[in-house]
């Protein structure tokens, strides 16, 4: 099983610090040291998530190094496909592109981008079409054209054209919840990375099925998709301080669950009458209130609860015969404890 | 006058596309680090083919005094808040050296090679753009104090704490916008911090139709327009001696010819009464005939539109032209030119002093 790190502090763990230059190249050279396989980039707390991934790019050699995800309609394709085309290059082929579309509030209200149709037929033809880029990008002449409902790609003078690349196969990813984009991970994409939300049962029961109804599709195995796990961890060194950490990750699950783009999994578990109400609460803006309706059971249920030393087993038992890769949302003072670290790549890999 | 210049190492011939040297971090931070040695003001980035604000973000780590900015990144295929994130970081790791450059293109390169749509006429458009850049940029800055924007095109009325990235040390990034027409040159004057000219903007263009509309914008606002950084970027065709300059038409011709085949920019050679041979230019290119529409560009409108001069004469030439109406000079050099590190340090403090 490959192991990921996230680079940058997650916004809801305590004291949330985006780090500088300096802060992103230290941690990304560290995570390849500790003997990780991979760093991922969140589009997270309002930053663009490409920078720091140029930044890792620049500090390491061997990590492959992807987002986790960037929010693909505020971005068209082809400014999507430039910028995984120049960090491709940049990295010799350690790049992966993770792609999300966030909810229509988001893109609507935050991104001030147009929210046309449903998120899943746009997302197939944005990826569609960037692929049609790529194969342009790397064999030049007349484009490779695309024309679909949404994205449309006819013209790409040779001015323009950023020139081949030594590795033009860059793995997409799309984070997924639903049936829709599991589907489409199954039959166009190279990996999927469920929201944190989704646990191993909705996996097990929704997600997958999809995913192989996609493969079978386009003529592909369920091995040539990447299972991209990034579960909702809640871990300290001692029993005191995961009771400690408690609030935040409920913080955290109380965003997830008042979203209802993600009350699938809620459903599976029997809370989807508890997300209506965290939705209504989250309408008025009561995030406080939401945070004291998520209960320690629920918190249990969704994410991993344990001690620095029992994580890695606990993560084994729970995913490990659905993951290919772990990405570990590592909470700072996690990444430093040396030990920990060690105990926990050994137990997972 | 400050200079600023391309942050790129050329190949022969091509300033763009494959040819742009995009090999790596590495050969991007000593390039910045070069030119910053050679006393430039300012570094930016085109962006043909590549991403613009990635190597920015690779000079703001390798050099501490130059500004640094997007020229121009094009606006409408990302959306006004992914570009406000990027600069966000961008000025908090430069320090304060970082301004956001923008432009449209035209529809044609928004629609067929963006893939990003082209609803209305960029003008109008382009305003709301900029204001709500402008309301997250302040909503960033004041998070307590949301600065919403409602308009034709753009939205912007939900930011939730936790996608607030808030305050920095320098929250006030400079917006440029590049410009030919009247529109945008007002919009120039009534919302940004500066305008980049583009290349095929001439001096009697400028006084006569670009100023005057700064002015308006200017005026509306209740600014002045002299507080506006006004960056020329005029064609330069230049070498050691007369034989290589008479070389280099020949290819500035080509680049001119290319422009002046676009539509978009023909007003300008109407004001200069060559307005048939814009629409001549635009059938061959219509017909494909690039090989030959330099052959259209006489050596009188070469000189309207380009400063001609051996090295040791261009400094002058161009100050004499431009000197008391651009605050800022962009000065493209070719591969030849960037080799030779104390011409380019001379031809800077030329232009300093």
């Amino acid at each position: 099983m490959r192991i990921e790190v996230g680079l940058m502090t997650h916004p809801f763990q305590e004291d949330p610090v985006w780090p500088d230059i300096e802060g992103i190249a230290e941690a990304a050279r560290k995570v390849e040291d500790q003997g990780f396989d991979g760093i991922l980039v969140p589009e997270a707390g309002g930053h663009d998530p490409f920078l720091p991934v140029l930044i890792a790019v620049e500090h390491t050699k061997r990590v492959s190094i992807r987002t986790g995800i960037a929010v693909a309609f505020p971005r068209s394709p082809l400014v999507m496909a430039q910028l995984a085309w120049d960090m491709q290059r940049f990295s010799g082929g350690r790049f992966e592109l993770g792609l999300g579309t966030q909810v229509k509030g988001q893109n609507e209200r935050r991104y001030a981008s147009p929210w046309t149709s449903a998120p899943g037929p746009r997302l197939r033809d944005y990826v569609l079409c960037m692929k049609a880029m790529f194969k342009t990008f790397q064999e030049g002449g007349a484009p490779t054209e695309f024309k679909g409902e949404h994205y449309t790609f006819s013209l790409m003078p040779e001015f323009f054209n950023p020139g081949s690349i030594e590795h033009p196969h860059i793995p997409i990813h799309v984070a997924a919840v639903n049936k829709y984009m599991s589907r489409m991970a199954g039959e166009l994409c190279d990996g999927i990375f469920p929201h944190p939300i989704c646990t191993p049962q909705y996996m097990r029961d929704v997600v997958m099925p999809a995913i192989e109804s996609g493969t079978k599709k386009a003529g592909r195995s369920r091995s040539d998709v990447a299972m991209l796990i990034s579960p909702m961890i809640v871990t300290g060194e001692d029993k005191a301080e995961v009771e400690h950490m408690k609030p935040f990750l409920k913080q955290r699950l109380g965003f997830y669950a008042s979203t209802r783009a993600y009350h699938g999994p809620l459903e599976t578990h029997g809370y989807l009458d508890l997300g209506k109400q965290l939705f209504q609460l989250s309408m008025e803006g009561k995030w406080q209130e939401i945070v004291a309706l998520v209960s320690d059971e629920m918190l249990e249920t969704f994410a991993v609860v344990a001690t620095h030393d029992e994580l890695g087993a606990k993560i084994k038992e729970q995913w490990g015969d659905i993951a290919t890769t772990i990405h570990l949302d590592m909470p700072p003072e996690l990444r430093e404890n040396e030990a920990a670290v060690r105990r926990f790549v050994d137990a997972l890999s | 006058m400050n200079v600023e210049t391309l942050l790129m190492t050329l190949a022969p011939g091509q300033y763009a596309g494959a040819a742009q040297d995009t090999t790596g971090p590495a050969r991007i931070a000593e390039t910045a680090r070069q030119l910053e040695e050679m006393g430039f003001d300012g570094l930016t980035t085109p962006e043909t083919g590549h991403d613009p604000f990635l190597p920015l973000a690779i000079a703001a780590e390798h050099t501490s005094r130059v500004n640094l900015g997007t020229n121009v990144a094009i606006a409408f295929p990302r959306t006004p808040m992914v570009v406000a994130q990027m600069a966000w970081d961008l000025q908090q790791w430069s320090a304060g050296r970082f301004n956001i450059g923008l432009g449209t293109q035209v529809k044609g390169h928004n629609e067929r090679r963006y893939s990003a749509p082209w609803p209305s006429p960029p003008g109008p458009r382009m305003r709301e753009y900029i204001l709500c850049l402008k309301a997250i940029l302040n909503t960033f800055k004041n998070p307590t104090q949301p600065d919403y924007f409602s308009g034709e095109h753009y939205q912007f009325t939900l930011m939730p704490p936790f996608f607030n990235p808030g305050p920095i040390e320098h929250p006030d990034i400079p917006i440029y916008i590049s410009a030919l027409n009247p529109y945008m040159a007002r919009l120039a004057g009534e919302l940004c911090d500066g305008l980049r000219l583009h290349p095929l903007a001439t001096l009697g263009y400028t006084k006569e139709v670009v100023l005057p509309a700064i002015d308006a914008g200017a005026k509306k606002a209740g600014r002045k327009g002299s507080d506006i950084d006004l960056v020329g970027s005029p064609f330069i065709i230049t070498g050691k001696d007369e034989s290589e300059v008479e070389a280099n038409k020949t290819m500035m011709k080509q680049q001119i010819a290319f422009y002046a085949s676009t539509r978009t920019y023909h007003r300008v050679l109407e004001f200069h009464g060559w307005g048939d041979v814009g629409m001549e230019l635009h059938r061959m290119s219509v017909e494909g005939k690039w090989g030959e529409m330099l052959n259209v560009v006489t050596d009188e409108l070469l000189e309207e539109f380009a400063v001609i001069a051996t090295y040791d004469k261009l400094i002058p030439k161009l100050k004499e032209r431009w000197g008391d109406v651009l605050t800022t000079t962009f000065l493209g050099l070719s591969p030849t030119m960037q080799q030779d590190r104390d011409l380019v340090q001379g031809l800077v403090q030329q232009l300093h002093s």
